[in-house]
């Protein structure tokens, strides 16, 4: 009896054990909760002090293929692995909104990008419809449908600016939601009452005689103000026949690019660190001459002093998305599997790496837990 | 410049890029320089795709593979980038990985799919 009772109290302490939250990291990426869609047709969130799972979001569209976050910070706009549906997910109580579908009989309409206008009052999506008839299927137009989030339905078709059809647009808007920037050759600017063109930003003209064309190559928005976008740009040498690559900040309401060149450009990533201090890019061999298979490097920027402060190689994965964690003392190297790698900001060294139940299939986002 | 006339060629080739300059700058773009051409429209469909094997990644090359493989299984299998191998998850097979999530660690789960299979559905 005796032994019995020792080993239910040994039970009972372990069992303890097991359901106190696990200690922070010695060394963590900060008190934030990292968010990321999988395979299992979950948001998994994991928390940054311990790298432990601590909950998961279960959707109701099935394998996300694409997460959004909304301007609050509060909302993610979920699009499905079949690009049909789509879910709207409150990311406080972790509770799915809403849900919405453009396919009805036989007649599917597959959503090939969107956009949350600011605000949320509406979505901008880029839809195409396929119907089955009994001999073949009818493909239907390409075309920019205005979804009313308070109506739940599409309200219109905007037309195409200057009549220009696009099998891929690129839009944002200001951050007040009153404009529309339809980035193509130039970016036109419209309202977003009528969707009138009312001014252009002549992008595709070079911002200084001489210096060619601008190209807007790895930007991130994640962690800048809205309507700003920092990130590597490449601008042209028609003289010498070379690209330069250049640290740069959008300013999309101003209509300006503030660049500063930093040496020849290169495929690189690029992730900014909250405090908008540091930045990392990843470079990953294709085979090339300057970047051989098997290649991987982490490059350093320092943002504030507009400069590149070191290359180094590691032993990296092929296909690599980079996330620099909320309090900038750590890496987050995932895509493509169930792992997310951890590495020191500081030496670049591999600290461990997080296992996950499921692939993941979307960004990772890290947002604070309130 | 209008005042200015070029004398050697350096100067007279930068006059000409200077008045050259025009439209096609693509923005926003994400993928790195250089700018890459519009792709070509594919419609959502994986049997519309002619995508390389498991043994070659999208340029031909071997670089863009995961090690292992069934690490980008189900990435490239959304993107009906391994059509060929793969059924068709939009058209005809959409739970052929509904009993696995993580393909590295339990592919074993990952049902099989005939062609009869697929046409009775």
């Amino acid at each position: 009896m005796k032994r019995l009772v020792v080993v239910v109290l040994i039970l009972a302490a372990a069992t303890v054990r097991a359901q106190k939250p696990a200690p922070p990291l010695a060394l963590n990426g900060g008190d934030q909760l990292m968010y990321i869609g999988t395979y299992a047709g979950t948001i998994q969130i994991f928390d940054e002090a311990t790298e432990a799972r601590v909950a998961d979001i279960k959707l109701q569209t099935g394998i996300p293929r694409a997460l959004t976050l909304s301007q609050s910070r509060t909302k993610f706009y979920v699009m499905d692995s079949t690009n049909e549906k789509m879910e709207i997910v409150d990311i406080p109580t972790r509770t799915t909104l809403s849900t919405f579908t453009l396919s009805e009989g036989n007649k599917k309409v597959r959503i090939r990008g969107f956009q949350v206008d600011p605000l949320e009052r509406f979505l901008i999506l880029l839809t195409r419809s396929a119907t089955k008839q009994i001999d073949r299927y009818e493909i239907g137009d390409i075309a920019m449908q205005f979804y009313d989030l308070a109506q739940k339905k599409i309200t219109r078709t905007i037309p195409w600016p200057r009549g220009e059809e696009r099998e891929f647009v690129n839009i944002r808007f200001s951050p007040d939601g009153k404009l529309l920037y339809f980035f193509g050759d130039d970016v036109l600017i419209l309202e977003t009452t009528n969707f009138t063109e009312v001014d252009t930003w002549p992008l595709s003209r070079p911002i200084e005689p001489g210096l060619g064309r601008v190209n807007f190559g790895s930007v991130d928005d994640f962690n800048e103000d809205p309507g700003f976008f920092t990130g590597l740009f490449t601008t042209q040498d028609p003289i010498q026949n070379r690209r330069i690559m250049n640290i740069g900040r959008v300013n999309l309401v101003a209509k300006t690019i503030d660049l500063t060149p930093i040496g020849p450009a290169e495929g690189v990533s690029f992730a900014m660190s909250a405090d908008r201090k540091r930045a990392y890019g990843l470079v990953q061999g294709g085979g090339s001459v300057q970047a051989p298979i098997g290649r991987f490097e982490f490059w350093a920027f320092d943002v504030a002093q507009r400069k590149l402060l070191n290359r180094t190689p590691f032993d990296g994965r092929p296909r690599m998305a980079l996330r620099v964690s909320s309090n900038g003392k750590l890496l987050y190297v995932y895509q493509a599997g169930a792992t997310i790698d951890v590495y020191d900001a500081a030496s670049f060294k591999k600290l461990r790496t997080i296992e996950m139940n499921a692939d993941q299939t979307t960004t990772l986002y890290i947002l604070p837990r309130k | 410049m209008k005042h200015l006339t070029p004398v050697n060629r350096k100067a007279a080739l930068v006059k000409s890029v200077t008045a050259g300059e025009n439209k096609d700058v693509v923005a926003l773009q994400q993928g790195g320089p250089p700018q890459q051409p519009e792709p070509p429209h594919i419609p959502n469909g994986c049997s519309l795709v002619f995508s390389p094997g498991w043994e070659a990644d999208r340029t031909g090359g071997t670089a863009g593979l995961c090690q292992p493989v069934e690490r980008d299984l189900f990435d490239c299998h959304m993107g009906c980038f391994w059509p060929a191998q793969v059924p068709d998850q939009l058209n005809h097979a959409p739970d052929w990985t509904a009993k696995c999530a993580a393909a590295q660690k339990d592919w074993r789960k990952i049902d099989l799919i005939f062609p009869a299979d697929e046409k009775k559905k």
